[in-house]
């Protein structure tokens, strides 16, 4: 095996498993947390996204801690009523959707940067 | 006195830029439904021409879902990573910083995303030719 070989097989493993994990993530973690704020009376967060973008917005306040966003953070997506309703199976979901989605964006920077084969 | 609006949370100072920013969440919306829309046509498209010519339209599927997936995912990703910077140095705390983060936040991920078809293309084509054939 070439280092070419194990290049692409971590860009399709990480895409394959950024591709399930935002599946599984959306369906079982976001959209109960969405479910949850809407059922306080609130509107649903980040109204501009019609495709399901917010997802990764939800990844990020669901997988690191608190105090790392700040007010301005909380506009888009509010930070604590998003922490009230997050369970650790939602935390291990959005790390691994976290670390496979970063692992291929930066894979695939890297290639279009060295131009890698 | 600006207030914060409903939801979004957006410092706004009257009626009319409430309006405003609620016109540019609903086209933002329509915009990347309309997008995906076509992207998704196209592709689709393109493995049906496959098909038709009588091409590997297996491996056109996969090469085509590679760079689907890599240009979504980069895009998003890449978006939410240019607003989280943003936010660090607050320049989305006004109507109009927040217009620019959002606005930069596309226009960043909109370049990653279309590196990431690119190359999520090619790195799928070349994983396919070396794995399956």
């Amino acid at each position: 095996m070439d280092w070419l070989l194990y290049f692409d097989s971590a860009f399709v493993i990480s895409l394959i498993t950024m591709m399930l994990s935002w599946v599984v993530f959306g369906r079982l973690s976001m959209a109960k947390i969405e479910k949850a704020i809407m059922a306080e009376g609130k509107p649903r967060p980040c109204p501009w996204d019609g495709t399901g973008g917010r997802l990764v917005w939800y990844a990020y306040t669901v997988a690191l801690p608190a105090s790392f966003f700040n007010e301005v953070d909380d506009r888009q997506l509010k930070t604590a009523d998003v922490k009230r309703y997050t369970t650790k199976a939602d935390r291990i979901r959005a790390w691994i959707f976290m670390v496979s989605g970063h692992l291929m964006v930066i894979l695939g920077l890297l290639a279009a940067i060295f131009d890698i084969g | 006195m600006a207030t914060a609006l409903p939801g979004a949370g957006i410092r706004i100072a009257d009626v009319h830029e409430g309006r405003a920013v609620t016109r540019f969440s609903q086209s933002l919306n329509y915009a990347g439904k309309g997008i995906i829309a076509v992207d998704l046509g196209l592709r689709t498209n393109k493995v049906y021409q496959t098909y038709q010519d009588n091409g590997e339209w297996e491996r056109e599927i996969a090469v085509q879902t590679g760079g689907l997936a890599g240009a979504t995912g980069a895009g998003y990703v890449t978006g939410r990573a240019v607003a989280l910077t943003m936010t660090r140095i607050a320049l989305a705390a006004t109507l109009w910083g927040w217009a620019i983060m959002i606005g930069s936040s596309i226009v960043i991920g909109a370049v990653a995303a279309y590196q990431m078809d690119e190359q999520g293309k090619k790195i799928t084509s070349r994983a396919w030719d070396r794995w399956i054939k």
